[in-house]
């Protein structure tokens, strides 16, 4: 059942009316039974994963709470993190060694036999096991008081709103909000509505539509030359940009309708100015779980350079292979590694340089947003051959069709709202910014993107490319 | 527990204020000339050919720079309503005026100059994509207010008779105009779907051709091929005849319809796209691709004809129904018995040509229409005149325009009416 879906509509309007009616534990009962009807309207097998979780992390984070015994507690909190990432290994990541294996055993001339197992990979599995675990080390760590009753808790874990593809919420934030009365306010339903219609619009105006040239790039079925390739990794960077950003949005316009506050995901990536700034502002939950819950005990940047590269560069290849288990994913951690190591570097001897002039940062952020672009070649490519082909024809195959003319002129047409509302979002600094304007430049943004979406909604229900990872 | 901040307008709305003092004095100076240029070429821009009518002054053009330049009295008029009462920020003001400005466009486009516009600019485009082409056609004569007020021949059906009948030699051959109604797919979901396009002139004589072909060629609802013509009444009579639980499985086919039916802006989604997607020339390059897949859509109908039993039933239910309603809104509806290439492949055919022979014989029993079996058309069409499986060649062509004029020129019988 995807947000852009009529299914989705009808599943939140009786879910709304019903939860709006009732107190506080029942809304919690509904919202559960509902965050499991919605999980399993994909695939109602694989409930019994998430059930898995929240309940050897509940067990587990009580236990944690009772015991002042050190090794217990490490042992507590090595049970859950083996149940959890035994399972999201199992299913995501053990085709993919597997596959490896047998390829290197066949280079080597060795004849393996096909242990692959063709496994289905369970929606949103990334996301509730990483929210699962933070709340289970954040107890551990002394951090967090655990949870008193279960169904909060398993709510915690499988809240509709953003169980299948984020925000990755901690339970320093969510969980609160679960046990605490939430009240429907009209701010918030104001609030709630236009994050979700925006994030409709980003998914079903601009993403799905750009995605067509991407997957006609991609899948080589245009021929490959400098204008097809630029284009395509522009949608690229566009679709996976609205596709994702557009989920967390409407996560969080669903959970202001009903009274949560779920966390910002993304405050405008490409008006990064540098490597760090971008993963401030791209997928903020999880490069922020990242950040605390491996880059900082495996030493940050306490431990010396070279050990902070080390860091860096173990980190986003963890990152990348959190987004799937293919190659490219690992190379485009190691990319996104090197550009943050370069630029620690760079910062480094730059510390007491003045503060850049707005050409520079203009400069800046261009250089960036083609730095992720590079980025997203790699995340995208087929394969890593592919990648290699795309690069020669870039350079040694100059060319610029009518149809890349058509497509750029379809695609700046489409994302001149985005735009408009980054740079507002990017000015203001308020990522609400457009419910802050006036009268008239509110309905004209208003019916724009409504007429737009009217028009030009591509009504195919793609999939959120997340929900893969 | 957090929640989502009142919003502060205040620094926003100041910033706003100060940009339109320094800035909003080129609203008049860059709005007024950009309008007369929007004006004057917007005929080159829709026909993406250069146009007389792209000369001189236009006063449309004018409007339009006149509504640039006032922007920023209606911007401050905002800010002033805003300052001035500042609850009325909490009321729901812009989703209304922008729900009212969608009611505008919606208006605008469904006058002839918006649809002239609109459906010249997909004409202009379509190149080689025949079904843009066909609806374009359709739409443009639909929008034409002196066609709708002559009443004559409205010819209406599927690519059958779009490259079947010759309008012009049909029109001088029964001398009277002949309204093109017809396009690719217009099978009888699509037709009955239709139907306010038909209904526009009481002394109106309706012209279908219908076939054993038309009958089973469609497997399921179709929503894309029925959505850029639905109107309300004809979607009442499609849906009205068909079982609840078929409607309840096709739920989201229905709201895109029903959508459709009563938004224009809606059932023109797709051309709107058209039009995005080969903004600066015509489609060529994917005509080719297109009439591919027509081609393959065809075969695979010839495989499949007549697979689902409930569509067909639902066919003759939502005709049955189209013809009892058009019968009191047009002068007559003849319907030619179609036919196919005497080599088409399978049995099903030969057995739904019969069902819908029976279905339309009861028809005429019932006098909603008047029918011409095959029997009655004096018309040979061997198999060397048809094109493909479905389509005559230009000699077919040329023959059944003939039998349909004959057919149309036939005195009507006394009416018989059901009791």
């Amino acid at each position: 059942m995807l947000f852009n879906s009529l299914d989705f509509a009808l599943f939140f309007l009786v879910v709304f009316a019903a939860y709006a009616a009732l107190p506080l534990r029942a809304q919690n009962r509904l919202l559960l039974v509902a965050s499991y009807f919605f999980y399993g309207c994909w695939d109602w097998r694989f409930l019994s994963l998430i059930a898995l979780s929240t309940a050897v992390d509940f067990t587990v984070a009580r236990g944690l709470d009772r015991s002042e015994d050190p090794r217990r507690r490490k042992a507590l909190l090595f049970v859950s993190m083996a149940i959890n990432l035994g399972v999201l290994g199992f299913f995501k990541y053990f085709d993919f060694f597997v596959g490896s294996a047998e390829a290197l055993a066949r280079t080597c001339g060795f004849d393996p036999p096909n242990l692959r197992l063709g496994l289905v990979l369970p929606v949103g599995i990334s996301f509730y096991t990483f929210q699962s675990m933070s709340y289970t080390i954040d107890v551990y760590r002394r951090q967090l008081k655990p949870a008193r009753h279960f169904l909060d808790y398993a709510l915690f874990v499988s809240l509709f709103t953003q169980l299948v593809a984020g925000p990755i919420e901690r339970a320093a934030h969510l969980l609160g909000q679960v046990m605490q009365p939430r009240k429907i306010t009209w701010n918030g339903l104001q609030t709630g509505a236009w994050l979700f219609f925006w994030g409709l619009f980003k998914k079903v105006v601009i993403g799905d539509n750009v995605a067509a040239w991407a997957d006609q790039v991609f899948s080589g079925s245009v021929a490959w030359s400098t204008g097809s390739v630029v284009l395509g990794v522009y949608a690229f960077a566009l679709q996976i940009y609205c596709d994702f950003s557009a989920y967390s949005d409407m996560a969080r316009g669903l959970g202001s309708c009903l009274g949560f506050d779920i966390m910002i995901n993304f405050r405008n990536p490409y008006f990064a100015r540098d490597p760090s700034d971008f993963w401030r502002r791209w997928h903020i939950s999880l490069s922020s779980w990242l950040r605390d819950y491996l880059y900082i005990p495996l030493g940050g940047n306490r431990r010396g350079p070279r050990r902070t590269y080390f860091n860096l560069m173990a980190t986003m290849v963890l990152g990348g292979l959190w987004h799937g288990a293919a190659w490219t994913f690992v190379v485009w951690g190691l990319f996104h590694g090197l550009l943050l190591a370069v630029h620690h570097l760079v910062r480094g001897k730059k510390a007491h340089a003045a503060p850049p002039t707005a050409f520079g940062t203009a400069w800046r952020r261009l250089a960036m947003f083609h730095a992720a672009c590079f980025g997203w070649l790699l995340f995208r490519a087929e394969s890593l051959r592919d990648v290699g082909s795309m690069l020669v024809a870039l350079v040694r195959n100059p060319g610029w069709s009518a149809e890349c003319t058509a497509w750029l002129f379809q695609i700046a047409f489409l994302s001149l709202p985005l735009w408009a509302v980054q740079i507002l979002q990017e000015r203001t600094g308020d990522s609400l910014a457009p419910l802050r304007l006036s009268l008239v430049p509110r309905t004209l943004l208003y019916a724009t993107t409504a007429g737009l979406l009217i028009l030009f909604a591509n009504t195919g229900s793609r999939a959120f490319i997340y929900f893969q990872f | 527990m957090p929640r989502p901040a009142e919003p502060s307008s205040q620094p926003l709305q100041t910033a706003e204020r100060r940009w339109l003092r320094r800035g909003g004095w080129l609203f008049p100076l860059a709005g007024i000339p950009l309008g007369l240029w929007i004006g004057r070429k917007t005929w080159q821009a829709v026909l993406l050919v250069p146009t007389l009518a792209t000369a001189g002054f236009d006063a449309k053009g004018l409007a339009i720079g006149l509504a640039l330049a006032a922007l920023p009295l209606a911007w401050l008029a905002g800010l002033w309503l805003e300052r001035r009462w500042p609850r009325t920020r909490r009321w729901p003001i812009a989703p209304v005026l922008a729900a009212l400005a969608l009611l505008f466009a919606e208006t605008a486009l469904r006058t002839g100059l918006g649809q002239s516009l609109f459906w010249q600019a997909v004409l202009a485009r379509s190149g080689q994509q025949h079904l843009a082409r066909e609806i374009s056609l359709f739409r443009l004569e639909a929008a034409d207010p002196a066609a709708a007020g002559r009443p004559g021949i409205v010819l209406a059906g599927s690519s059958q008779l779009v490259y079947g009948i010759d309008v012009e030699r049909l029109a001088a051959q029964t001398g009277q105009p002949v309204h093109r109604r017809a396009a690719a797919g217009m099978f009888p979901t699509e037709l009955v779907a239709s139907q306010g396009w038909f209904d526009f002139h009481p002394d109106n004589r309706l012209a279908l051709m219908l076939s054993g072909f038309d009958l089973g060629a469609r497997h399921d609802l179709f929503p894309e091929a029925i959505r850029p013509l639905a109107t309300v009444s004809g979607l009442r009579n499609l849906l009205g005849a068909a079982r609840a639980r078929f409607l309840l499985r096709r739920w989201r086919a229905l709201v895109d319809l029903g959508s459709a039916a009563v938004c224009e802006l809606w059932r023109s989604r797709d051309y709107a796209r058209f039009l995005l997607e080969h903004p600066f020339r015509a489609a060529e390059t994917a005509a080719a691709a297109a009439n591919e897949t027509a081609t393959a859509e065809q075969k695979e109908a010839y495989v499949r004809l007549g697979a689902n039993p409930e569509m067909v039933a639902l066919c003759q239910r939502s005709l049955a129904r189209f013809f009892a309603d058009m019968s009191g809104r047009c002068r007559q509806i003849v319907v030619f018995e179609g036919r196919v290439n005497p080599a088409y492949p399978g049995g099903e055919i030969a057995e739904l040509s019969r069902d819908m022979r029976e279905f339309l014989a009861r028809q005429e029993r019932q006098g909603t229409v008047r029918f011409v079996p095959r029997a009655e058309q004096a018309l040979d069409l061997p198999e060397d005149l048809w094109r493909d499986m479905t389509h005559v060649g230009p000699e077919g062509r040329q023959r059944l325009t003939e039998a349909f004029a004959r057919a149309l020129a036939a005195p009507p019988p006394p009416e018989i009416r059901a009791p």
